[in-house]
């Protein structure tokens, strides 16, 4: 059984190690292979922050909440584990802030110690009026990426610095499943037009005496567009664009200043702080995440296919219980076969 | 009298915030700091510098109180501006926990901190050995940038800082008007109170990027104290020792008791280890006194024996001393004309 996935972020290589992890043992002969024309460092994933947080609304995807709580938990398990350190993981506490009164968010129970922020926690903040303080976890990109390829490296899944031009090319050398976790160029393998670039631009700075994130929002004009600081273990990244629709991986110099001036105004104590790096990517974003199978012929190559992608901005808050959920319609396709296999009439 | 010659002895956190109390509230007096130590070698740069009150038995609650939310008030206007990073003052959340509820749930500071509140059930879950905790928000003086940016502060001011060995007070009285006695650990030896006397604090400072969170066990002897360029790990509370070299065993205990509360530890960078004599006392010696010899008086404020919370209270006892330092102005300008000048 032949196993290919697309994509090496953190959809990808999550999704197949889960897989892996799975089924290995199960399946004889389970040849899996990743396919990908980018790797680690310059993944999308690798731009993100990796703080892990859903946007404010869930939009009634109960789905992808459970997604969310069952990535967070996984994490959470992982805290104390010799690994931890190696795979970026580390809790971080901090501030979520508003101008007017919102409701509690989806996740305020899957977070630690979710509360209001006090009078005098929003005297650090002139301009917004109300917040929540929580303590949530990182996962670095630049570390999870390498540990998970690592992971897999040992596991014996082999890895091919390609650019897959359809899912029938992959069929027609012998593959068998194709999981589909090419993020933000998926239209180029299978037209979507709800997918579409969610622009984001960040500065990275030196400034280790920032211990705590600080996302502010601007409900009117939507998430990301206000903002933020997100302390790493060695970077901070300084955010707050998100521009629908603009296919442009180019930094900006008005995007610049926008990000500079609006988090020196909300934390005056950057000021001082280094300049390290700017980078600009794209967010697969869509109304919501395409997980699902989809059988796939041409002429007389078939083959069935499990999408992972659109995860907009929450790709590393959602990654594990997508992996999950991609994994059991693998279980189902292996289910299918063994069915067909051991059926005792003859094959069509 | 026209400009009052104050000398501070003295150079950790006590004695330089000392000085910049005096010359912001008295413009005219001329300040000078003497000590024997200077950044990086004084008790403060070993210390963490939290904002976690220590409590003096012998200290008005009221006033420990007063003292701390001075400081915490002045710290954390430096921590939102611009100068926080020089100033070395951020904020950092984490939890204080314990192995049995405390008997006092609510200390006398939990208004005083930013968002004090018990820990959550899935919090303690990080702590299976803890049965209670608390989470807040509070400050940390990274040193030695915030006694550097004292030290810059106070040469904009126009005080001047001598490296000497003061070894009795009195030897100042023909140089300097008022004596202002900073010396922390070394008030025992120099003006002999016998109710002085240090708690040995060996800690780690360790590189761990990834500690963002402060973790203290209520016994007050393993915490996790995240700053700017390091991690603080300790410690111990050793009374009436002296000794100010490295104990290897406490070394290997320090970092396993803090290993136990996070475990992410042991892959720590750089470990360092230091030594520091808390000045400890009953309650903090902030009071006026008179030296006089052969018809000489020479006024003298102490403000020493802040013992473990020197950082926390360091302002409120500065501003106190400083306003001491006022009325022996006040009482040299009133004495008669054979007085000094």
């Amino acid at each position: 059984m032949r196993v290919a996935v697309i994509g090496a972020g953190v959809i990808g290589l999550s999704s197949a190690l889960c897989i892996h992890e799975q089924f290995h043992g199960l399946v004889s002969s389970l040849e899996l292979e990743i396919y990908a024309d980018c790797f680690t460092p310059h993944t999308t994933s690798d731009g993100a922050a990796g703080l892990w947080q859903p946007y404010l609304s869930d939009l009634g995807n109960l789905q992808e909440t459970l997604w969310n709580k069952e990535t967070f938990d996984y994490l959470l398990g992982h805290l104390h584990s010799p690994a931890a350190q190696e795979m970026g993981l580390f809790l971080l506490s901090g501030y979520n802030l508003f101008t007017e009164p919102v409701p509690d968010p989806s996740w305020k129970n899957i977070v630690l110690g979710f509360r209001n922020l006090t009078p005098k926690e929003l005297e650090l903040f002139p301009g917004y009026s109300y917040g929540w303080f929580n303590t949530a976890l990182m996962l670095e990109g630049r570390s999870y990426l390498p540990w998970l390829t690592n992971r897999l490296t040992q596991r014996g899944v082999k890895f091919f610095h390609k650019k897959v031009e359809s899912f029938q090319e992959l069929f027609s050398q012998g593959v068998d499943v194709v999981i589909n976790c090419s993020g933000m160029r998926s239209g180029e393998l299978q037209p979507d037009p709800e997918l579409q670039p969610g622009r984001g631009q960040i500065i990275k700075v030196l400034a280790p005496w920032v211990k705590h994130f600080i996302i502010t929002h601007d409900v009117k004009s939507g998430i990301y567009k206000s903002p933020y600081v997100i302390p790493g273990s060695e970077f901070t990244v300084l955010g707050g664009i998100y521009q629908h629709g603009n296919w442009s991986e180019e930094n900006s110099a008005q995007d610049h200043k926008t990000i500079w001036e609006s988090c020196c105004r909300l934390l005056p104590a950057l000021q001082k702080a280094k300049i390290v790096s700017e980078w600009s990517g794209l967010r697969p974003s869509r109304p919501q995440v395409r997980l699902e199978r989809e059988s796939i012929r041409h002429g007389n190559v078939q083959g069935e296919v499990i999408h992972n992608y659109g995860h907009g901005g929450f790709g590393i808050t959602i990654h594990w219980g997508c992996a999950m959920a991609a994994a059991r319609l693998f279980g189902s396709i292996l289910q299918e076969r063994r069915k067909v296999a051991s059926s005792p009439q003859p094959r069509l | 009298m026209a400009a009052p010659k104050v000398a501070v002895v003295g150079a950790g956190v006590i004695g330089l915030s000392t000085a910049l109390c005096i010359v912001e509230a008295c413009p005219s007096c001329s300040v000078t700091v003497l000590s024997d130590q200077f950044s990086p070698n004084t008790t403060s740069d070993v210390a963490a510098g939290m904002l976690i009150p220590h409590t003096y038995p012998g200290t008005p609650i009221h006033m420990q109180k007063q003292w701390f939310k001075e400081t915490f008030t002045y710290l954390f206007a430096i921590s939102n501006s611009a100068e926080a990073s020089e100033a070395g003052i951020h904020l950092v959340s984490g939890w204080q926990i314990f192995r049995s509820t405390p008997k006092e749930e609510l200390p006398f500071w939990s208004d005083a901190v930013l968002g004090f509140r018990p820990m959550s059930e899935a919090e303690l879950q990080k702590f299976p050995q803890y049965r209670f905790g608390q989470a807040f928000t509070t400050l940390k003086c990274d040193c030695p940038p915030y006694l550097l940016w004292l030290e810059k502060r106070l040469k904009a001011a126009g005080v001047q800082t001598y490296n000497r060995k003061v070894s009795d007070l009195w030897e100042l009285h023909s140089e300097y008007d008022i004596v202002v006695n900073c010396t922390g650990i070394g008030a025992h030896q120099l003006v002999g109170d016998k109710k002085l006397f240090p708690v040995r604090g060996q800690v780690l400072k360790v590189y761990a990027p990834w500690v963002k969170n402060f973790i203290r066990d209520g016994d007050g002897l393993t915490y996790i104290y995240p700053g700017i360029h390091g991690v603080t790990l300790g410690g111990t509370r050793e009374k009436e020792s002296w000794s100010l070299s490295p104990n290897p065993d406490t070394t290997k205990d320090i970092f396993d008791r803090c290993c136990s509360l996070e475990p992410s530890l042991r892959e720590a960078q750089d470990i360092k280890v230091k030594v520091g004599l808390r000045p400890s006392r009953q309650s903090v010696r902030l009071q006026r006194e008179v030296l006089s010899q052969g018809g000489v008086k020479l006024p003298v404020v102490h403000n020493y024996g802040h013992g473990a919370g020197g950082f926390s209270v360091h302002r409120g006892t500065a501003k106190e001393a400083a306003r001491l330092v006022g009325e022996c102005i006040a009482a040299l300008r009133g004495s008669s004309p054979g007085a000094k000048l």
